[in-house]
């Protein structure tokens, strides 16, 4: 039971319990963030590939907020609670 | 055409269309400020690690209670109480009347169960009781 905990902890949170389908989403919503004007993913080549994209949302964030990759998937859990719930929205370019 | 030689100097300028084309098309985004990223990094992000494993740590936790229809509520006030009975473990035997009344009674109904009885072990010991049944009987006859 102790070994099943420490797997799981190792794995990271529980995605479906965080209203995430995959850890791809959480690097999809992520990267279509625009924070005070300024959009996360800066070279659109970085779009095309997914581990540079994750690489670069998970650098943008430990270098602006000190957040390690870890704690991404609540804040985009809590992302995307505020989108569903319309205290955040869409916008077009 | 195939095989013809791409001139640099023509391809360039293409190629920076294309790339200023495809930022145009990215699509919708999401715009947010640094303050509100601030706020769900020190207050909410913390309720929800606080234990990793309950991503619902931070939930406040209420008691279960059941929401019943106003008609069940009705009902429910309105069902008699049943109060559950005391189970006799240690009965009385029956009187030497009771047991011989009782045995009479079986004997009368030993063609009944036998018809309903399937075949079978207790079929057979139905069948071996009415046998002895109908013998004592012919010898108090």
């Amino acid at each position: 039971m102790a070994m099943r905990q420490n797997t799981k902890n190792a794995k990271g949170p529980d995605l479906k319990a965080l209203g995430l389908k995959s850890p791809m989403e959480i690097i999809d919503l992520l990267a279509l963030l625009k924070i005070d004007g300024e959009p996360i993913i800066k070279d659109d080549k970085q779009l095309l590939n997914p581990n540079t994209k994750t690489q670069a949302v998970m650098q943008y964030f430990e270098d602006k907020f000190n957040l390690k990759p870890q704690d991404l998937p609540y804040l985009a859990s809590l992302i995307k609670h505020d989108l569903k719930h319309g205290k955040i929205g869409w916008r077009k370019r | 055409m195939v095989g013809q030689m791409l001139n640099p100097n023509t391809v360039a300028p293409k190629i920076e269309k294309a790339h200023s084309q495809l930022s145009a098309a990215r699509g919708p985004h999401i715009e947010l400020t640094s303050d509100y990223i601030l706020s769900l990094i020190q207050t909410k992000i913390p309720q929800l690690t606080e234990n990793r494993n309950s991503p619902y740590s931070g939930v406040e936790k209420r008691p279960y209670k059941p929401v019943l229809s106003a008609q069940a509520e009705v009902a429910k006030a309105e069902a008699p109480v049943i109060k559950p009975q005391k189970l006799d473990l240690h009965p009385t035997p029956p009187s030497a009347e009771d047991y011989e009344a009782g045995v009479k009674q079986l004997a009368q109904n030993l063609p009944t169960l036998l018809a309903l009885l399937p075949k079978g072990e207790l079929r057979d010991l139905v069948l071996q009781a009415k046998q002895e049944n109908d013998l004592l009987a012919g010898a108090t006859v």
